[in-house]
């Protein structure tokens, strides 16, 4: 079963780039795909994935857990089966600072948002002794949880996750995130487990870190809304295909490819308090037996013949804003 | 009409690939093939032993030809005695004179006919005690749960060995003796089972219906259970064959020259040194029988588990 | 929980009493030294002349008050004497075969998991069952087959095959908790104390062989489960080496399981302990009791009986409380 036939996606330095689709269109597979931890009967086929010009899939699994450790840094749907329930929260946020090799910094990046806005790739090794480093994970700890809004941060040290609220423990994972200073932030879902409000506040969190953190973020949702808030650009995703990529003002201005468009009708208008909630025709189609030709041909309201027999190929219509449709 | 035949011919699809999934599981799991092979093994020595070897040899003996060795291809060291020439038991001789490999022979059926007596037995008063008592709850199951807690906060073999010896050494008593230790873990079982499925839909809907309590018992919520009782009386059949051949091998046996693995075994308790293989092959048979059915049980176990399919 | 020490010692006392034994049931309060005159007067006094139901009665106060009768078969002391003389070595048999079964069972069944489908998955799991497939007497023997008469034999160090303590050395250490290890530590006796570990090797390794294969699968099930949650891929995705991965986010919450069964093996290794101290010849109780099944001493195995449950419980007690270590959502 191939849950991703072909993506091409690129993100650029400092932007939110939003991967939007409907469930089991791939959007979680591309994440653990790029982090490289793929269930047991999960593999890559062909492709290649480049991070700073280095190809992670040909990277071994001990440089891969470096990457992980050091480079790219992932946040989860559902942060009470992501967080360990023994462990407390400052154990858990503390070996994220630890895990680093080149952990502690220099001694004058002292406080939070010097050392996230270091540059990773400065050669900053000092041998400390053990306890050093633990004294400056908790240190370091501490303020990384007043930064993502938590309040009594000492108190939360050394409490557990089930002691704690749904928006409280993502703002953990994101601290555990931000922790490893990456220059990858992958947000799978992650308002997607929480209430609208909680999920204003995170969200809110994202935009705020996002000038004292130095990284691109890939923020995987399946609500439109959420990527126009968030996003600098959006890609939308398909049955495991990327449909088309713009940026967010241009996508949400003039969106080309078929799907983008009722996708765009779902989203119900709060203008328009009595109008009728739209949907799209038919279901996501089973990827065991995918269909033949573009993927979303059976639901697509400006299908042609030759959208049954040949995939499309992805198009620039102007402004790198990319179509993946038989229709350009 | 059409539509009902679609569903149908789902189903089967359905049925028949779990039954190759089954397949593909049990090939990635060669213990557990091994396991089968051995069984079956065990099970075609069972049936045949009377043909193999006759039975009336068990009563033959020789006591000039007690506790020898002859079979060169082991050396047990200085104190054996060799048997007289021409004399070539494989596997050495037991006090009463016999061959030992043919007494194995004769006593693989017995044990692991036992084994299938008590566990079968076990079975089918945990169906009836336990089923009953978990759907009837109450009284009635707080009583049987009671019962079932005396009869296990006894070790295992010393309950056995006790009312072995209130009984008496007849054959009937001695395996009523070990079923006494088995069945609760049975009934336990099934009223463990019970009590889950008592609370699913289907039997409110059953119930809805007017399906009469019994019927529901026994033709839905049994059936339903059968994976854990499979599992559990594959492994005990191993367990029971422990204890059995345990109590002979403590003195138990109603008849000395019985062929049973823990009988024969118990002939060689005073000659440890000079006749060591009395207690090794005998031993070392019950190792391979029980190995064999706890492989599968095992195996069983891991295939039936819905949580570990992948 | 009195309810079933109760029931114990109804089944105990109907099995005793209830059907026709060898021995006539007074014996049991009866000394070698008394004559018809004093026989008479015990079978009055215990009630034996009354119906059955009424004979509980006494039986219940005679026990409740201590007298347990004698054992005329164990040199004629009171029964509860005996048992207490000899339970201490079953304690210190029982507690070193629970330090085998957990040293051996829990490295065994990690190792089965984090390496599952490998040949070592393979191995460990063989040798997992094939430890509870083992009959306990056979084992025993092979083991003083092997490193006792073999090894001997071929001028190898050898271990010992009976006893507790090595003849020559019986007695020249104050006995304060009976346990040979511990008086020897608590003495400074570093022969005696070596010479009690090298006769527990043997029998206490019997003893755990069956435990450890049931121990060592329950490990290895229990950490696959928890390897397959969550919490275990963001443990990853953080970029975690795996060690620390398993023992520091795995080995916490897999362990529960393996804890409550511990605690269940001390049921089967009290048990057990009944044929192994028989082949090593080992001064506990469970060797004793076996006598007593055959002289028809039914106190002196309600009291085995009753001990054993009322460890069971303790066990089981402990258990509990550390889970509360373990997991911090369970709060007393």
């Amino acid at each position: 079963m191939k849950a991703i036939q072909r993506i091409d996606l690129e993100i650029f330095e400092h932007e939110v780039l939003a991967l939007v689709g409907e469930s089991g269109c791939g959007k979680s597979v591309t994440a653990l795909t790029i982090l490289s931890l793929l269930p047991q009967n999960g593999y890559v086929a062909e492709g290649e994935i480049l991070l700073e010009g280095t190809d992670l899939l040909k990277k071994s699994s001990d440089d891969m857990r470096k990457v992980r450790s050091n480079e790219i840094a992932a946040i989860f749907q559902d942060p009470m089966t992501y967080l360990n329930p023994v462990l407390s929260i400052g154990t858990q946020l503390k070996e994220s600072f630890l895990v680093r090799s080149d952990f502690p910094p220099n001694p004058e990046e002292v406080g939070i948002r010097n050392f996230l806005s270091t540059k990773r790739t400065a050669n900053q090794l000092m041998s400390v002794h053990g306890k050093k480093r633990e004294e400056l994970a908790e240190e370091l700890s501490l303020e990384l949880l007043k930064l993502v809004s938590l309040s009594d941060p000492e108190r939360m040290m050394h409490q557990y996750p089930f002691e704690l609220s749904g928006g409280m423990r993502q703002r953990c994972m994101i601290a555990m995130a931000l922790a490893r200073r990456p220059s990858l932030l992958i947000a799978d879902e992650i308002t997607t487990a929480l209430d609208v409000t909680v999920q204003a506040q995170i969200l809110g969190l994202l935009k705020h870190l996002r000038d004292t953190i130095d990284a691109s973020t890939l923020l995987i949702t399946h609500d439109l809304s959420v990527a126009a808030e968030t996003a600098d650009r959006i890609a939308v995703m398909y049955a495991g295909n990327i449909v088309e990529v713009a940026s967010a003002k241009e996508l949400f201005r003039n969106p080309l490819h078929p799907y983008t468009k009722l996708l765009m009708k779902c989203i119900p208008d709060a203008r328009k308090p009595k109008a009728r909630l739209e949907s799209i025709q038919g279901n996501v189609p089973d990827l065991i037996v995918p269909p033949t030709g573009c993927r979303f041909h059976p639901r697509c309201p400006k299908a042609m013949d030759v959208c049954q027999t040949n995939k499309p190929i992805l198009r620039n219509q102007g402004e790198d804003h990319l179509v993946h449709c038989h229709l350009y | 009409m059409g539509a009902k035949s679609t569903v149908r011919s789902g189903e089967i699809q359905a049925r028949t690939d779990d039954i190759k999934y089954a397949f593909y599981l049990l090939r990635r799991n060669v213990l557990v093939v091994v396991g089968a092979v051995l069984v079956i093994f065990y099970f075609a020595l069972s049936l045949t032993a009377s043909y193999l070897v006759n039975p009336s040899t068990a009563y033959k003996f020789d006591f000039a030809l007690s506790y020898c060795w002859s079979n060169p291809s082991i050396s047990w060291g200085k104190n054996v005695a060799q048997c007289p020439i021409g004399v070539t038991p494989i596997l050495g001789t037991d006090g009463f004179g016999r061959d030992l490999f043919k007494m194995i022979i004769l006593a693989i059926p017995v044990d692991v006919g036992i084994a299938f007596v008590v566990v079968v037995a076990a079975t089918i008063l945990g169906v009836v005690l336990g089923a009953v008592a978990g759907w009837v709850g109450g009284k009635l199951d707080e009583l049987v749960l009671r019962i079932t807690d005396i009869f296990l906060a006894f070790p295992g073999l010393l309950l056995a060995l006790v009312f072995a010896a209130i009984f008496g050494r007849t054959m009937q008593n001695l395996i009523i003796a070990v079923l006494l230790v088995w069945w609760p873990t049975y009934v336990r079982l099934l009223r463990g089972q019970v009590l889950s499925e008592k609370e699913r839909n289907y039997v409110e809907a059953l119930r809805a219906l007017g399906t009469g309590r019994a019927r529901i018992i026994f033709s839905h919520i049994i059936p339903n259970t059968i994976y854990p009782v499979l599992v559990q009386s594959t492994l005990d059949i191993g367990g029971v064959i422990l204890t059995f051949s345990a109590l002979m091998f403590l003195g138990f046996s109603p008849n000395p020259a019985l062929p049973e693995l823990g009988n024969l075994a118990a002939d060689g308790i005073g000659h440890v040194f000079n006749a060591p293989w009395l207690i090794v092959f005998p031993g070392l048979t019950i190792l391979g029988i029980t190995l064999a059915f706890n492989l599968i049980g095992d195996g069983l176990r891991d295939i039936l588990d819905p949580r570990l399919r992948r | 929980m009195t309810a079933v020490l109760f029931g114990i010692s109804l089944m105990v006392f109907y099995l005793a009493r209830g059907f026709p034994t060898a021995f006539a049931p007074w014996t049991q309060y009866v000394t070698r030294k008394m004559n018809a005159q004093q026989i008479q007067y015990v079978i009055q006094a215990h009630g034996f002349n009354k119906p059955l139901w009424e004979q509980y009665l006494y039986w219940l106060s005679d026990v409740l008050r201590g007298d347990w009768g004698y054992s005329n078969w164990a040199s004629g002391l009171p029964t509860f004497q005996v048992f207490a003389s000899r339970f201490p070595y079953t304690v210190e048999l029982t507690i070193a075969a629970t330090i085998l079964t957990v040293l051996i069972g829990i490295p065994l069944g990690i190792l089965s998991a984090t390496r599952n489908n490998t040949l070592s998955d393979h191995l460990s799991r063989l040798v997992a069952l094939t430890g509870y497939s083992t009959p306990t007497y056979w084992f025993a023997y092979i083991l003083q087959l092997i490193f006792f008469y073999y090894f001997f034999s071929w001028g190898l160090p050898y271990l010992p095959s009976s006893g507790a303590i090595s003849q020559t050395l019986a007695g020249t250490v104050p006995t304060i908790t009976g346990l040979p290890i511990l008086d020897g530590i608590l003495a400074g006796n570093v022969n005696y104390t070596l010479d009690a570990v090298a006769h527990v090797i043997l029998p206490a390794f019997t003893l755990s062989f069956t435990s450890l294969g049931y121990l060592a699968r329950i490990v290895r099930a229990s950490m696959l489960e928890v390897l397959e949650q969550d919490y275990i891929t963001m443990a990853r995705s953080k970029g975690l080496p795996e060690r620390i991965v398993i023992y520091r986010h795995v080995l916490k919450n897999a362990l529960t399981p393996a804890l409550t069964l511990t605690g269940l093996f001390t049921a089967s290794l009290l048990g057990g302990a009944v044929v192994t101290e028989y082949v090593f010849s080992w001064p506990g109780v469970g060797d004793l009791s076996l006598q007593a099944v055959f002289q028809g001493d039914s106190n002196f195995l309600l009291l085995y009986a009753l001990v054993t449950a009322l460890i069971i419980v303790i066990a089981n007690l402990a258990v509990d409380i550390s889970y509360a270590f373990l997991d911090p959502r369970i709060k007393y």
